[in-house]
């Protein structure tokens, strides 16, 4: 599938769970330095599960898009599990071929989430 | 009238197809493709006079210093300098200006003194100067653009030079605005207030786009890059007048760059050899001269007014879309085929993503290596078109059609 595929692009186009947490109970943040893309994840966790995720980002669609199916695609997984995931883990989840290039946009809240998970309020 | 579809078959990396579709490569100002006679020229050299220059006795040796320095010639043919001490072949314009900044800056910025650079600089002419500043506690100061991305001019850029500006490095072209800097003008308007500062100028956009003349342009030192100039990756010229090549000490030290060496002491060689010292890239500096000739045989005056049209039709046509915001001069005669644009709220990326995936069309996304020219203009990124002669008018329709599908798909 490629990067206009109806689910990806879709979810580039109309993030989910895009915003702010109240009480959120992890925070991680990651910046993209060849482009200045920037994500900001909060989440709430339950017996070291994912319970919620949100996020605030400014950047490409891979990246928006990537985000969006995570905050959907992590929710009631193990921390540990989430902090194991590869890069070709995340590739498969989000079902789009990238690019090398673009496969870093697609990391970015990975990036952010494995942060938040580590950096507990 | 340049015939461009003869041409293009010079180019055969132009017949090459992306996802099935045809290339259209308007990534020139990154790099430029190269024709078959530079192509060949590196493999000639390679196959039949590959040695290592000056110091062998043998006949390879003396073929292939005779090609390294015919090259030198061709260069030096092709941008008016006075004698081919004139010519230095270092790896990039970086490397050029870098060389600059560490030895006759080095040796002449004093505490209090100015530097003088402008905010459409590429890094490569900025952060060699910002560092010189830095490290011989000088004053950096940036000149500004106006609303078209141009330079102040006349008097209001004479006020801005002092003094104690001892050095003004600007760019010919901007990689990103297209903006073509009156460098004659500037260098007259500085020389006759009596300043001297020195005149430094970054030529790497300029040169594959104008007939350049050194003898004429006002400057006293002048750098660019073989790869934006359908030359081979890896090498480059640092053009300087003679009195002030000859003021510079070495840069590097090492072979090819002595008269003699004793544990006592050590006599430098004369130019251009001082400032040359290593083995050189003997083979690119021959598919330079290629690519010398090549443009000569084209024109540079025919490549120029060529562009221009193509140019002209370019930006006539992005911004007839609403969407589209294009950056830098209307008037295609104040400017090179470097045309930078956002289009509405899409990120840069995604737009040449789409052009790629869907068109063929090689077009670049970022900053361009001008962060202080893009926090200048207020955005984090832009898409770059950058034309070439060997781009048609079909290919700028077809990139066209790209963006106003694009805006369809991400408006839809």
């Amino acid at each position: 599938m490629d990067l206009y595929s109806e689910n990806f692009f879709d979810h580039g186009k109309f993030p989910r769970n895009r915003g702010r947490l109240e009480h959120a109970t992890h925070i991680g943040e990651e910046i993209n330095t060849s482009c200045g893309d920037k994500i900001t994840v909060q989440m709430k966790d339950d017996q070291a599960k994912i319970k919620e995720i949100k996020y605030e980002v400014d950047g490409c669609l891979v990246t928006v898009a990537s985000a969006s199916i995570l905050s959907e695609k992590l929710i009631g997984k193990k921390a540990e599990e989430v902090l194991q995931m590869t890069p070709e883990d995340l590739v498969k989840m989000l079902g789009v071929e990238l690019t090398p290039s673009r496969t870093k946009c697609a990391l970015l809240p990975l990036l952010a989430i494995k942060k938040a998970i580590k950096n507990p309020r | 009238m340049l015939d461009v579809h003869h041409l293009r078959r010079d180019f055969p990396i132009l017949t090459k197809k992306i996802k099935g579709r045809p290339l259209i490569y308007f990534d020139n100002a990154a790099t430029t493709q190269k024709p078959q006679k530079v192509i060949d020229a590196l493999s000639f050299f390679y196959q039949n006079h590959n040695a290592n220059i000056h110091r062998g006795i043998h006949a390879l040796a003396e073929e292939a210093t005779e090609d390294y320095e015919n090259a030198r010639k061709k260069v030096a043919r092709f941008i008016g300098a006075k004698s081919e001490k004139e010519v230095i072949f270092v790896r990039n314009t970086t490397e050029a200006l870098n060389l600059v900044a560490y030895t006759w800056g080095r040796l002449n910025i004093a505490r209090g003194d100015e530097i003088m650079t402008t905010v459409m600089e590429h890094h490569s002419n900025f952060l060699p100067w910002r560092q010189l500043a830095f490290e011989n506690g000088a004053v950096l100061k940036v000149l500004d653009v106006d609303e078209e991305g141009k330079l102040p001019e006349g008097h209001s850029l004479k006020n801005q030079v002092s003094r104690k500006t001892k050095l003004l490095a600007l760019t010919q072209a901007s990689n990103v605005l297209g903006t073509i800097n009156p460098i004659r003008e500037i260098s007259s308007l500085i020389h006759n207030s009596n300043l001297k500062p020195l005149l430094v100028v970054d030529g790497a956009q300029a040169i594959p786009h104008l007939p350049i003349d050194t003898a004429e342009l006002g400057a006293d030192l002048y750098a660019f890059s073989a790869h934006k100039m359908f030359g081979p990756l890896g090498i480059g010229i640092l053009w300087g007048k003679e009195e002030v090549l000859e003021s510079l000490p070495p840069f590097l030290f090492g072979g090819g760059m002595i008269k003699s060496v004793t544990l006592e002491n050590v006599g430098f060689a004369d130019l251009p050899d001082r400032l040359e010292a290593g083995t050189p890239a003997v083979a690119d500096a021959v598919g330079l001269g290629a690519a010398v000739d090549y443009l000569s045989e084209i024109g540079m005056a025919e490549i120029k007014s060529y562009e221009e049209r193509l140019t002209g039709l370019l930006l006539a046509e992005l911004k007839r879309i609403p969407e589209v915001k294009v950056f830098g001069p209307d008037n295609t005669g104040q400017r090179v085929p470097a045309v930078s644009f956002t289009v509405g709220g899409i990120h840069p990326h995604d737009v040449a993503q789409f052009l790629n995936d869907k068109y063929g069309v090689a077009v670049r996304a970022g900053q361009h290596c001008a962060g202080p020219l893009h926090e200048r203009l207020g955005i984090n990124a832009t898409v770059r078109t950058s034309l070439a002669f060997y781009n048609t008018e079909e290919e700028v329709e077809t990139f066209i059609k790209g963006i106003k599908e694009l805006i369809g798909l991400f408006k839809s």
